[in-house]
């Protein structure tokens, strides 16, 4: 078995009254794609903040590569490596492409605000190394043309690739996905998914995918994990888990 | 996108060293002054309210806690004037920090509430602890700016080094903004989660900038004091607190020379405005209407469609030429 990148263990999540996450496990492989899909309020995107530390939890343990990080805060984790796209892009008005993207490399370097208060030698290489970060990232997505004009007016299959791009720029171990086909055509999806794959490639990542669309989560997954009301049903490869039939009764049946 | 040090810094400060010169007189130097006094104010808000979004309703009360800090220390404790200045300057910012640490981790109109709050508590303190502030009626007898036993005290001497102190602040804002830092502060403007998910420490993040602009508000408060040799309450209340903010909205959140313009726009209006009289109000209050209505991205943005008009101007003649 090859090594566990994340390792989620008893995690339990509660709104007030309601119990969005119940005793969830989840074990992520180094270099893996893994999908969470369930229907709709099954606890997906707030599994996937559990992980990025938007979201608290009550009960439970995670692990980074053995690294217990359940009581670290968003952007502590993001140092160590972890980021994320959103299910509702996070796009900011009036900042450029570039500068969206150049801030998915913020966590990676840890520099004191003095430094870029005058612009020291130092904090002018720290700049450098982000932008060119940021340039890589973008080139890779396929938006290097659009580095200049201001982010949230592009459409929003491309505004989803900002995103991915930013995320990418920090050049993480751990990248979150929720739901990044949402709103994209076929031709779009099929691109993405061929782009998740070679980004897994080109930065060795471990991807944790949210997505409703069966068609990519099979082309694209090497594990499947079906949450329903907050509980895991079921955890195994994608041909695996479209045959279990409490998955197929909970959320595949409708369409398949 | 890269904010060029000349257009941002060197420019302004240009300008700045010419107005004496356009607008003699020893009352319009004056003016410049307060000016250019208001100006720090705005060139830290702009960072604070305009890119990090964090509205301060406070800054006033900081301007006053530093003027008051180096009058006392001055005067009641014949402390030399530089070390009174960095004793206002410390206080402030300590204050500030303070103030910081636990407001700033909350969301949402916190900052206001509580730098309201703060501005309002100091303005009590100087109006009520008669013995320390003088009261209502001022704080008279403050020594004047000196460095090293050079006393400062011609008024275009006071000008010269105030603009050098103001460009020194923008070269420091500026360089913020054409780093991580200001993209930071951007990103966690439009989004927290955002932000916090790509490595930002918001609520550290928000924190330095809002110290580092009470840090610029004090500065000004401590060369104001010594300046001016007389401070009274009534010059850091709430209203002015606000008329720091309308600047850096005047001059289009933010853009740094925009907010220095914005500063010295609402400085020198009421004084134009004078001469109106009994509606001299309503006039000020008019022309602000017409620059929200008319230039919607403050003057920094009027500023951009004049340079891109010019700009298309000295163009248009050589694009012909090379049709023909």
């Amino acid at each position: 078995m090859a090594e566990v990148l994340l390792a989620v263990r008893g995690v339990e999540v509660r709104f007030g009254g309601l119990l969005a996450l119940n005793a969830v496990d989840l074990v992520v492989e180094a270099g893996s794609i893994h999908a969470l899909i369930g229907p709709n309020g099954a606890g997906k995107t707030t599994l996937l903040g559990v992980i990025s530390g938007a979201v608290w939890v009550q009960q439970g343990q995670l692990e980074l590569q053995g690294v217990d990080i359940t009581r670290l805060p968003a952007h502590r984790r993001a140092a160590l490596g972890v980021r994320r796209t959103f299910q509702h892009v996070e796009i900011v008005a009036g900042m450029t492409v570039f500068d969206t993207v150049a801030v998915g490399a913020h966590g990676s370097h840890d520099l004191p605000l003095w430094q870029s208060l005058l612009a020291t030698p130092r904090s002018r290489r720290v700049e450098e190394a982000i932008a060119k970060a940021a340039a890589e990232a973008l080139e890779f997505v396929g938006l290097a043309s659009v580095a200049d004009r201001e982010a949230c007016t592009l459409a929003l299959g491309q505004q989803r690739l900002v995103e991915l791009a930013r995320a990418l720029a920090g050049r993480p171990r751990l990248v979150l996905l929720d739901e990044p086909a949402a709103g994209l055509n076929m031709a779009e999806t099929a691109a993405l998914g061929e782009l998740i794959l070679r980004a897994r490639q080109a930065y060795g990542l471990t991807v944790v995918l949210v997505e409703h669309d069966m068609d990519l989560v099979m082309e694209v997954s090497d594990q499947v994990t079906v949450l329903c009301f907050g509980e895991v049903i079921a955890s195994a490869s994608p041909a695996e888990v479209q045959r279990d039939p409490r998955v197929v009764a909970a959320y595949l049946g409708g369409s398949t | 996108m890269r904010r060029p040090f000349w257009l941002q810094v060197a420019v302004p400060i240009a300008v700045m060293g010419l107005l004496p010169l356009v607008f003699p007189g020893s009352y319009s130097l004056t003016v410049l002054i307060l000016s250019v006094l208001h100006a720090m104010h705005a060139v830290g808000l702009c960072l604070l309210v305009g890119h990090a979004g964090q509205i301060s309703l406070g800054h006033g009360g900081f301007y006053g806690l530093a003027a008051y800090t180096s009058a006392i220390l001055s005067v009641r404790y014949a402390l030399p004037v530089e070390v009174a200045m960095a004793g206002g300057v410390g206080l402030t910012v300590v204050v500030a920090a303070l103030l910081g640490l636990p407001t700033l981790r909350l969301r949402g109109h916190a900052l206001a509430m509580a730098t309201l709050g703060l501005g309002i508590i100091l303005n009590i303190l100087f109006t009520e602890a008669v013995e320390l502030t003088g009261g209502p009626s001022g704080f008279v007898g403050i020594p004047r700016l000196s460095f090293a036993g050079v006393v400062v005290d011609r008024d275009g001497a006071v000008y010269g080094l105030l603009v050098a102190v103001l460009g020194a602040m923008m070269a420091l804002a500026t360089n913020i903004l054409n780093s991580r830092v200001g993209r930071a502060l951007r990103t966690l403007h439009g989004s927290e989660a955002a932000a916090e998910a790509m490595g930002v420490d918001v609520a550290q993040a928000k924190r330095v900038v809002f110290v580092l602009s009470a840090g610029f508000s004090a500065l000004a408060g401590v060369l104001y004091a010594h300046y001016l040799t007389f401070i009274a309450p009534s010059s850091f209340g709430f209203l002015f607190s606000v008329e720091l903010i309308v600047m850096v909205v005047l001059g289009g959140m933010t853009s740094i020379p925009g907010a220095v313009a914005g500063a010295f726009l609402v400085t020198w209006l009421p004084e134009v405005l004078r001469a109106f009289e009994n509606v001299e109000s309503l006039l000020f209050g008019i022309i602000l209407l017409g620059c929200i209505r008319f230039f919607p991205q403050g003057l920094a943005g009027a500023g951009a469609s004049v340079g891109r008009w010019i700009g298309a101007l000295l163009r248009c003649p050589r694009g012909e030429q090379d049709r023909g």
